[in-house]
């Protein structure tokens, strides 16, 4: 009985250490490794800010703390609404039209002004996406952000064999019309009874930025899917809409590009033009380093971005990179982490890696320019380069990945391309979601 | 004439019946026997499978036509699986995570399942109605509200959810708890009270040292729940505190982001290693707690 | 003075339990219910406005909505009885005296323990198109037909045999439980006027479980409504059921897209209160139905 007695106790010890300890990983979650230290908290990934460039930040600045944490769009807003947001943040460029319609951002202007290493001038073009003059101007007036890596979205990768094979060549130095390159993945394709075997033409049909593509697209022709103001959204009424979203459409029902009905083999497109299975890939410059290995080696090439009305532009449509949010408590020492890390090391490694174009001109020198492919891949990407532009993006909608928009074109679009629907209702179905989703951002952004 | 046929056929019945019988009987369990056989090999057969392909190279698993056997078994597979990602810190959480809502849950449960066995006040009948209802309302309605008070409080990234949920308690352990207090004799709580036992005193030392299955059982059924969990920890947690349910699920991708499925797999086996072993240890009471809801549910 | 004593103890003792479920429970519950009329979308918090019951009529209109709860249904009244008739089926014939039935049992139980990670990843490889077991054993016959068992055509099927399979093990548990509580005299009496094997079934098994029937009914029904877990990790448990196929869109994992995806938080609490008063309503309706059909006296438990 006695023993009993104790082993009551040692439960109890036991019960109490552990509950104890559970405050821990509260108190972990806070803990700074040094005393009297600026905490810097910056949301991302681990594969974009490694330990290394962390402990290589700490030597350089005894005075700060610069604390990782994991991105992921729910956490984000969950800490805003908490009060406790992150200093520094990855965004993609379309986020930011909403963010700063919520005041959400610290005006950088002042810091870029004075500073030495991101000077000005010194910012490549695209960095306007983290301008605005209010929400609805972006692209001009003051800065609030800064380009992380970028490129041009809209090159396409190619499999020179997979075109060989079908009797075609292509010249790396001129413009395909997106007409020429729906022949071209027309003649590429090659499939088995239903099952595809070799994909035509990969690219985002049934993932996050569709409707980039589509503004991307349209812009050559002046137009867009919404209206001035953005607080509509028309597909129905614009054939160019139309034109433009019907031509991915018909890639995908005829099982040239990859969808419900032809799915890929592979994990991803990435995956699937290194295995050889598929002959043309919309994918922008941050694709070299994988494009040239597997069954692709040797037989990958760039081409500039196609164009749609025979003008010859190259958006950038992700433009990943960080603001600084507007709630930061130390605005100084995330400033001293932004500059680091967009301009410094971590910048400088990232260019040489050749995953992207560094934001700065200064940085440009930096990139992988020693092989034939790499040479011919830079070639290609200067030509791109001076035809980059920025594209306008709703600050109505609430841009997660994917975009409402996106998102209700994937959602009906399994059922079109199974013939549950027409192609008009799902134009239908993509403008009432979408115009709902405006709505409530329109309502929730004015009190 | 007729006495007699009726005599002989009545004979013949008596005869053949039984005969008859017992050769039907027969075949209907030959029958019997292999198609129960049969269906627990289609059930095993996946988890077979998935042993199988877990030590296959990558290059085996990843073939047209299908590989059947590993031409020699990966157990490196393991290895990496373990190396590739800080398994045993993931593991680490997690097990200290379930041991935690485990203790609590059992000990709030069993509180609440003495009281409601042996204690009596006024208002106990309607709260145990209340528990019973419990038992059947589903639990999202209220999984959204609490992520967002939970973030409200700064209590996301924290296992301070885990700890208020166990503290809480649940009304199916409970349950648990009381049918099995019920079935204690009335006589050891009596004795224990002549001798100027206190309430607390009778939980302590009587009910709960003869309540060793139903606190096998639900902390067991609670481990697991935590082990297996992987909604809650996927929108509470992040990297560093989450728990190995998430990093079995998605852990296992290359730089490119193409999944190493041959790895994922090993760390699925590992995953599942902790929760067999509790069942085949604890299934005579699992299968006990399970059947007593059940019945008198 | 002693009943007092007990009484305080009593209160001592769930104080824990009520708290936690005044706190846990109805607290997040009238908070669902506000929030279900805000028009929160995690970064409004400031700026919410009160809509009224505006999120539930327009969730009652909504088409996507509409389907989502349409492919519920479809996927309940598939599983449900599958689940019930196979683990029922499993129990009658494990009740014959078999040898190695304890074996048998916990072997039958085994993918009852897997949580929905393990069997993600067990189906993966099997449903797979180009490297899973079943169209590699089906090449076998007839090669290249490489059949999408997770497309649009297969989804629900294959979904709904995973869904037996993990349930069958503890449903045929508590059947086989119920069926040996049933008391052998019955069976004897039935037989001695003159059923056959169906005649007992029918006349003494099936009245006898049926209140066990009615358990199982009732749960299977609230799991099916609420299938997630499994359905959202077989197609890349990333993006909350992005890429989960049409065919098996189920209700929740539309909400839970629109909340963790499109953050729409007000108009998600609308949609799992929609959720919520219908099972209540539906399993009340069970309820009552039941005393038609469930045989009340039978108590297998034969006491308690």
């Amino acid at each position: 009985m006695s023993e009993k007695k104790l082993s009551r106790r040692d439960l109890l010890k036991v019960l109490g250490t552990a509950t104890a300890a559970s405050v821990l990983p509260v108190g972990i979650a806070k803990a700074s490794p040094r005393f009297q230290t600026d905490t810097v908290t910056f949301m991302i990934n681990s594969n974009e800010l490694s330990d290394d460039e962390i402990n290589q930040f700490h030597e350089a600045n005894p005075d700060i703390t610069l604390n990782r944490i994991d991105y992921d769009q729910t956490r984000f807003y969950a800490m805003l609404a908490a009060g406790t947001a992150p200093d520094i943040v990855r965004v993609q460029a379309p986020t930011i039209p909403q963010y700063v319609a919520r005041n959400l951002l610290l005006d950088l202007t002042p810091y870029f002004e004075a500073s030495s290493v991101l000077q000005p001038d010194d910012l490549m073009p695209v960095n306007d996406y983290y301008r605005a003059d209010g929400p609805l101007a972006i692209g001009q007036g003051s800065r609030y952000g800064m380009v992380k890596d970028w490129s041009p979205d809209m090159t396409i990768w190619v499999n020179a064999t997979s075109l060989e094979e079908a009797g075609i060549t292509v010249d790396p130095t001129q413009r395909l019309t997106y007409q020429e390159l729906a022949d071209i993945a027309r003649a590429t394709v090659q499939k088995q009874g239903d099952r595809v075997l070799v994909h035509g033409l990969l690219f985002a049909n049934a993932g996050a930025w569709i409707d980039r593509v589509w503004m991307a697209m349209l812009l050559e022709k002046e137009t867009g899917l919404y209206s001035e103001d953005f607080r509509t959204i028309s597909l129905r009424d614009n054939s160019d809409v139309l034109e433009v979203i019907r031509f991915y459409y018909d890639l995908a029902l005829e099982g040239v590009s990859d969808s419900v009905i032809a799915p890929l083999s592979a994990g991803w497109h990435g995956e699937a033009f290194v295995n050889g299975q598929a002959s043309c890939l919309q994918y922008g410059y941050w694709f070299t380093p994988m494009a040239n290995t597997g069954e692709a080696e040797d037989h990958a090439v760039m081409l500039p971005a196609p164009t749609w009305a025979d003008s010859p532009v190259s958006p950038c449509i992700t433009a990943t990179g960080g603001v600084i949010t507007a709630g930061t408590q130390n605005p100084d020492a995330a400033w001293r982490v932004f500059e680091w890390y967009f301009g410094q090391e971590p910048a400088q490694n990232r260019a040489r890696g050749g995953w992207g174009v560094p934001g700065l001109r200064s940085l440009l020198d930096l990139m992988p320019n020693e092989t034939d492919f790499q040479q011919a891949t830079r070639a290609v990407l200067d030509i791109e380069l001076e035809h980059n532009f920025t594209i306008p993006f709703n600050p109505y909608l609430i841009q997660p990945e994917p975009t409402p928009v996106a998102a209700s074109y994937m959602n009906n679009l399994e059922a079109a391309l199974t013939g549950a629907m027409t192609f008009d209702e799902l134009i239908e179905a993509v403008e009432r979601e979408s115009q709902e989703a405006i709505d409530e951002g329109i309502a929730s952004a004015e009190v | 004439m007729t006495t007699a046929k009726t005599t002989i056929e009545l004979q013949r019945r008596v005869y053949r019946r039984p005969y008859r019988m017992e050769y039907r009987i027969k075949w209907g369990r030959v029958l019997t026997y292999l198609i129960v056989i049969l269906i627990t090999l289609l059930v095993i057969i996946p988890i077979i499978w998935l042993v199988i392909t877990s030590l296959k190279q990558r290059s085996e698993y990843l073939t047209y036509p299908l590989r059947w056997l590993p031409e020699v078994p990966q157990w490196t597979n393991y290895q990496q699986a373990l190396e590739m990602v800080p398994y045993m810190r993931y593991f680490g959480n997690s097990l200290f995570l379930a041991w935690i809502f485990s203790m609590l849950t059992v000990v709030t449960s069993s509180m609440a399942g003495f009281a409601f066995a042996r204690l009596s006040a006024t208002g106990k009948s309607r709260l145990f109605s209340i528990v019973l209802a419990l038992l059947i309302v589903p639990s999202f309605v209220t999984v959204i509200p609490q992520f967002v008070i939970f973030s409200r409080l700064h209590l996301t990234d924290t296992y301070w959810p885990w700890v208020l949920w166990g503290l809480a308690g649940s009304p199916f352990h409970i349950f648990l708890f009381r049918q099995f207090f019920l079935s204690i004799p009335k006589e050891l709580e009596d004795a224990a009270e002549v001798d100027g036992a206190s309430i607390g005193r009778i939980y302590w030392q009587i009910f709960l040292p003869n309540a060793k299955p139903a606190i096998a059982t639900s902390f067991i059924i609670n481990f697991s729940w935590v082990w297996g969990d992987w909604f809650y920890p996927v929108i509470y947690l992040s990297d560093k505190n989450t728990l190995l349910s998430v990093v079995v699920a998605r852990g296992y991708a290359d730089p490119q982001g193409n999944v190493l499925v041959t790895l994922a797999l090993a760390a699925s086996v590992i995953y599942l290693l902790p929760l067999f072993f509790m069942f085949l240890l604890g299934q005579k009471y699992i299968i006990q707690g399970i059947v007593t809801s059940g019945l008198k549910g | 003075m002693r009943k007092r004593r007990r009484a305080i103890a009593f209160y001592l003792f769930i104080s824990p339990w009520l708290l936690g479920f005044v706190l846990l429970s109805i607290v997040p519950l009238v908070v669902g219910l506000w929030m279900s009329m805000t028009n929160y979308n995690g970064l409004n918090w400031d700026t919410l406005s009160f809509q009224g019951f505006n999120n539930y009529a327009k969730a009652l209109q909504d088409p996507e909505v509409l389907f989502a709860f349409g492919r519920t249904v479809g996927w309940t009244l598939i599983n449900v009885p599958l689940w019930l008739v196979t683990s029922f089926g499993l129990a009658l014939l494990m009740n014959q005296s078999i040898r190695a039935r304890g074996v048998l049992r916990t072997l039958l139980y085994l993918p009852s323990v897997i949580p929905p990670v393990g069997i993600a990843w067990i189906w993966k490889i099997i449903l797979e198109r180009n490297y899973g077991l079943l169209n590699g054993f089906i090449d076998l016959f007839i090669p290249g037909s490489a059949t999408y068992w997770l497309g649009p055509d297969h989804a629900l099927v294959s979904l709904s045999v995973i869904a037996c399979w993990t349930g069958l093990g503890s449903g045929m548990v508590i059947f086989l439980a119920g069926l040996q509580n049933i008391p052998a005299e019955l069976e004897e009496a039935a037989r001695i006027d003159g059923a056959n094997a169906w005649g007992v079934f029918r006349y003494v098994t099936l009245p006898m479980m049926s209140p066990i029937i009615l358990f199982q009914v009732i749960l299977g029904l609230i799991g099916a409504f609420q299938a997630f877990a499994v359905p959202v990790l077989m197609y890349g448990g990333g993006g909350m059921g992005v890429t989960v196929t049409r065919s098996v869109r189920l209700y929740m994992i539309h909400t839970y897209q629109e909340i963790f995806v499109n953050q729409r938080f007000g108009h998600g609490a609308a949609l799992l209160w929609l959720l919520f008063i219908f099972i209540l309503v539906f399993t009340a309706v069970v309820f009552t139905t039941s005393r038609y059909w469930v045989y009340e006296e039978a108590n297998p438990a034969g006491g308690a």
